[in-house]
């Protein structure tokens, strides 16, 4: 009889138990595998932010101040921009019977030669530009000794015999970027802060602007001292930049360029024909001790002055000379 | 019963049920182990960048350092802040210069580590050592910030991707066997409707066959009673026949055969009384007399061929186990021929039409023996079998085909002869050979006829 023959069709198919009963390892393996990869995940991502912790973070404070142990001799650093005619003045100064002789050391800047005079590492700071406030406020005592011309300097292959402050943007700003004769203009450029573009600041307003985009978009080369500066253009064809020493050494490829007309001699920065300078200038901690004092006497003499003026710069006069100096 | 029960066959809940921890475990590792990956060998590759970084820094103070020991440090500023803006790389978020007594270098460092956001740092150190002394050290800190942005962004696009492969994995096996399911089911269900159709097909076929075989027994019975009654009918007509032939021979031996014998006796006495005649008149007379006698002489011949033809009338003179020992007597006697025999009805009394075929077959049988089988010996056996009369004549001829097939043109007549006979009585009749040689002739006849 068919009836009796029936299949019973869930003995064929015996999974309903089975789904409703998975087998129970499974799960629980998948669940410890899921908290396994969570957890190695956890562990590497908290292993690889661990790592050393910088000291000073946690001293966020004044910086330590530590005072060098002082020295018999007079001790000399700063901007490049006074060490000629300054290594010309102690050299002259030793001559007269100084000892121990006064020590300069190159260029750290006008900056390096504050920080320098704060640790007590000099007896002077040789400064190429004014006081920032926080300078100012840790009562020290600046004496301008000196005006020197801001140069604008090229190598000696450069056609070019002149150049105003129109030029100068628009080489500085990368609009003109060829010579009179076609030959590349090479800008090379001084780092923030630098007093010879800050005598170019003062007196041309645009200045400022393009020179900071420039350094900000690295368009030019940086050079970080006066004597690196020359260095560079002396060895750059087409090369221009602003030398701010005074004068510059006649044994390298390096020519000076009119500025709207003007030589860039002392003399023309006496008269105010020539514009662009800047003011170099001792600064001690607080008064200037017996020893400064006496080095600023012969900077102030006569002789002094005479230096000054044969390294191209302005020697400035006694209104500029402390009163106990005078 | 089971084809009244909803069928599921719930592949698709147990592969979900499988398959629902590995889409899980899967989304998990594909969402965590690449960004993860990503995140800490970033990290390790930011913390490499930092360390050769402050290894870079680390060489030019360094530089500095045994160029002027007394002054390097005052213009490091001017090195570290040309670093920080032209040398390092964007990642790199802050290099801090520190002196031996891990005083930063830089005066404006203060305020600028006070303006720093320290989250997501990583700082490394390079000593600057100059004859076995450190003068300073060179930290380098890294930002992870963007790290971390691409690590989220990977997490995200990993996690997308993890669930698109789980709903791929999930979904993809699902509905095959979802199909392979629904195929099933239907399956199922075609199977259970056939099995219903089945069952009526059966039960269907089963009063067919049923009405079949009733129609089929009432014809079988319709048939044996129309055999019965042929049977009947045959041998009624065959009794009938063998009486209507009993009493034509009956009343031809009785009257024709007397009135005959009367008359050739008559004339007989008519010769002899004529031999004292006129000699001429009585001559002719004497044979015409002898002529008349002879014609009876024949004719009296004819009636008994014509006798011995409608019927034995010696089963009616002598009864048929008599009549069947003389005819084997008159056989052995006058053919020569050695003839066994055994009667054995018991108290059976055959019709008379069973008795007259009894007696044909044998007689027939004989005859053929006696003219073909160069036989020797016969053995006749005619005894009662429960409700069958057997006959068996049995020679030891020279075979079948001559004794009962021979050539004689009558032997074969008298074969199908007597088997019709036979059969028209409900018997059958069969000749084979016989184990020695002979002929063996087997007829069964019905004691009751129809």
């Amino acid at each position: 009889m068919v009836g009796s023959a029936a299949l019973d069709y869930h003995r064929l198919v015996p999974l309903g138990s089975a789904a409703r009963r998975p087998s129970p390892p499974w799960p629980a393996v998948a669940g410890l595998t899921v908290l396994a990869t969570l957890g190695l995940s956890l562990w590497l991502l908290v292993g690889s932010a661990s790592g050393p912790q910088p000291p000073f973070l946690g001293a966020a404070g004044e910086p330590h101040v530590r005072r060098a142990p002082r020295a018999d001799a007079l001790v000399l650093a700063g901007s490049g921009s006074n060490l000629p005619v300054t290594r010309a003045l102690t050299t002259a100064y030793a001559e007269r019977g100084v000892a121990p002789p006064p020590v300069v050391h190159s260029s750290v800047g006008s900056g390096g030669g504050m920080r320098a005079l704060l640790d007590g590492a000099v007896d002077i700071a040789m400064v190429s530009r004014p006081l920032s406030a926080s300078e100012r406020a840790q009562k020290v005592t600046a004496v301008p000794y000196a005006r020197a011309p801001v140069m604008v300097a090229v190598h000696a292959s450069v056609p070019d015999r002149e150049i105003d402050r129109a030029g100068l943007l628009e080489i500085f700003d990368g609009r003109r970027t060829q010579w009179e004769d076609g030959s590349p203009i090479v800008v090379i450029q001084r780092e923030r802060g630098d007093s010879s573009h800050a005598a170019v600041a003062q007196l041309v307003p645009q200045w400022a602007e393009i020179d900071e985009r420039a350094y900000v978009a690295r368009r030019w080369r940086v050079i970080y001292d006066d004597v690196g500066m020359q260095d560079a253009i002396a060895s750059t064809e087409g090369s221009i930049g602003l030398v701010g020493s005074g004068r510059v050494p006649d044994d390298l490829p390096i020519r000076v360029l009119g500025f709207e007309g003007v030589e860039p001699t002392a003399a023309a920065v006496q008269d105010g024909s020539y514009p662009l300078y800047k003011d170099l200038a001792f600064v001690t901690l607080g008064d200037p001790d017996v020893r400064v004092a006496d080095f600023y006497r012969f900077v102030f003499s006569d002789a002094g002055r005479g230096i000054i003026v044969d390294h191209g710069c302005v020697a400035l006069g006694e209104h500029h000379t402390p009163k106990g100096l005078r | 019963m089971s084809a009244t029960t909803p069928m599921r066959v719930r592949l698709r809940d147990y592969l979900g049920a499988q398959l629902r921890p590995l889409v899980v475990v899967l989304a998990a590792i594909v969402t965590v182990t690449a960004p993860t990956a990503f995140y800490v060998l970033g990290m390790e590759a930011l913390r490499v960048q930092a360390h050769v970084a402050a290894r870079q820094v680390g060489d030019v103070i360094r530089s500095d350092v045994e160029r002027r020991p007394a002054m390097w440090k005052y213009d490091a500023v001017k090195v570290i802040e040309h670093i920080r803006s032209y040398e390092l790389q964007e990642s790199i978020a802050r290099v801090e210069v520190v002196d031996d007594l891990d005083v930063p270098i830089d005066p404006r460092s203060g305020q600028a580590l006070a303006q720093l956001d320290r989250r997501g740092l990583i700082w490394q150190v390079s000593e600057v050592v100059v004859n076995n002394a450190a003068v300073a050290r060179v930290w380098v800190a890294m930002s992870t910030v963007e790290l971390r942005r691409q690590a989220w962004l990977l997490l995200a696009g990993f996690g997308g991707l993890a669930v698109l492969l789980a709903w791929l994995v999930y979904w993809l096996p699902m509905r095959a066997v979802g199909r392979a399911e629904d195929e099933i089911l239907g399956l199922l269900g075609r199977l259970e409707a056939s099995k219903g159709e089945l069952a009526e097909l059966n039960a269907g076929l089963e009063r067919l066959v049923e009405a079949r075989s009733a129609a089929l027994s009432q014809a079988l019975l319709a048939v044996q009673e129309k055999e019965h009654r042929l049977r009947e009918l045959s041998a009624g007509a065959v009794e009938l026949q063998e009486q209507q032939q009993r009493a034509i021979a009956r009343d031809l031996h009785d009257s024709a055969g007397q009135t005959l014998t009367a008359i050739r006796i008559n004339l007989q006495l008519v010769g002899d009384l004529l031999q004292q005649a006129a000699p001429q008149q009585l001559v002719r007379v004497r044979q015409l007399a002898t002529r008349t006698t002879a014609l009876v002489d024949e004719t009296v011949e004819e009636i008994r061929r014509a006798v011995r033809s409608l019927g034995p009338a010696v089963i009616e003179d002598v009864g048929f186990v008599r009549a069947l020992e003389r005819m084997c007597e008159d056989v052995e006697h006058g053919a020569g021929l050695l003839v066994e025999h055994e009667i054995d009805l018991g108290d059976r009394t055959p019709p008379p039409a069973v008795e007259t075929t009894c007696y044909r077959v044998v007689q027939e049988a004989l005859t053929n023996v006696i003219r073909h089988a160069r036989a020797g010996q016969v053995q006749v056996r005619v005894r009662a079998v429960a409700d069958d009369v057997e006959i068996s004549v049995v020679d030891d001829g020279v075979g079948i085909v001559t004794a009962y097939c021979g050539s004689g043109s009558g032997s074969g007549r008298g074969l199908v002869g007597m088997r019709e006979r036979v059969e028209l009585l409900g018997g059958r009749l069969d000749v084979a050979p016989d184990g020695d040689g002979g002929t063996r002739l087997t007829a069964i006849i019905p004691l009751r006829v129809g």
